[in-house]
């Protein structure tokens, strides 16, 4: 009971800062189009290991996870500063956006490189002592990269990058509903991957 | 009904967290430098941008100064060769010359026509003339050149 409060909680922290940072993200990046320093660190602050984070999650090198968020911030900078990019309250979509089609070409340049099997919804050994709160993060690991492309892209997205739905949803361009039955499913393969649903007790219907 | 969903709500709490959790390991793992090198790849990617334009402006004369040069080149190599051919009647230019003549001989030879049909008349008699005329030469000329043999033999 405690952990749904908390959680809860953490939503709601999550919701109020999402809020708050969009009320001030467009003058901020006005700033930066100006060519204002500390604007664009303090971008940099807000997004770099958000963008770091979704990018390890998808790629697991961290070499090539901050390759990735240089070349993304690069590319900001470059349209930023151009006047390419024009501010319509969709700064964060547009970034992770661009994040995206960088983890993408990276993956497929890896890929290239070396044929990995696919494993795409395998079910992976996990024993039910692990899946606790404290337990080992290498597993969830494990979990999620068992997990489809698609599932990976919404569970890196709405917690790696810490979007909210309705800024995953501007992004992938496909509806709030849609999305949220996505991450659902996603939540219910790596809840049976990580085996919680067992150590819960509760049966699935 | 309600405890199957409130399960699942605090099963789900529970994969939030530890999704949160790794999440934020992911975001301290990188060290406090991270920011600075991003900074820096931003300004460099920039300037070698800027760079890179600056290159492209000074090399910008090269297409206009070599297409300068082509048609400078074809001026003097083309120039003398079409001069040469108009001069000393080139089989080209003489075949089109040809092909002239012969189409104005044409025409005069339709005009021709035209005012023969037109005296049609006048043609007729001239050509009954003419007819009478060479018979009257041939019987003059058969019996000139039988005196002739005859002057001959004698």
């Amino acid at each position: 009971m405690d952990e749904h409060i908390a959680g809860r909680e953490l939503d709601d922290q999550r919701h109020q800062e999402a809020a708050g940072q969009s009320d001030d993200l467009a003058a901020l990046v006005a700033e930066a189009a100006r060519g204002d320093g500390q604007a664009w660190s303090e971008l940099i602050e807000r997004y770099a290991r958000r963008v770091y984070a979704l990018a390890k999650s998808r790629l697991r090198d961290p070499d090539e996870a901050e390759e990735v968020s240089q070349a993304v911030f690069a590319s900001v900078f470059q349209h930023v500063s151009t006047g390419r990019y024009t501010e319509r309250g969709q700064f964060e979509p547009w970034l992770f956006r661009i994040a995206m089609n960088r983890i993408r070409d990276q993956i497929r340049r890896n890929t290239r490189r070396v044929r990995i099997e696919s494993h795409t919804d395998r079910v992976i050994s996990v024993p039910s002592e692990v899946a606790d709160e404290s337990h080992d993060l290498g597993k969830l690991r494990s979990a999620i990269d068992s997990l489809n492309d698609s599932d990976q892209e919404i569970i890196g997205l709405r917690h790696q990058a810490g979007m909210e739905f309705k800024a995953i949803a501007e992004l992938l361009n496909e509806p709030v509903g849609t999305l949220l039955a996505r991450h659902h499913r996603a939540m219910h393969k790596l809840r049976k991957l990580l085996g919680v649903d067992a150590q819960a007790g509760v049966s699935h219907e | 009904m309600s405890n199957t969903t409130n399960n699942h709500d605090e099963r789900d709490t529970v994969m939030e967290n530890m999704l949160d959790l790794l999440a934020r390991e992911d975001r301290t793992e990188p060290d406090a430098g991270f920011e600075d090198r991003i900074w820096h790849a931003m300004h460099q990617a920039t300037e070698t941008r800027i760079s890179g334009r600056r290159r492209k402006k000074s090399t910008a004369w090269i297409p206009f100064v070599t297409a300068a040069c082509v048609g400078v080149m074809g001026y003097i190599v083309w120039m003398p060769m079409i001069n040469v051919d108009l001069e000393t009647n080139d089989q080209t230019v003489a075949s089109v010359l040809d092909d002239d003549f012969s189409a104005d001989i044409l025409l005069s030879s339709f005009d021709a026509m035209d005012m023969l049909i037109a005296d049609a008349e006048e043609v007729d008699e001239s050509l009954s003339m003419l007819e009478l005329q060479i018979d009257t030469n041939e019987f003059e000329v058969s019996v000139d050149s039988t005196w002739q043999d005859l002057g001959g033999s004698l």
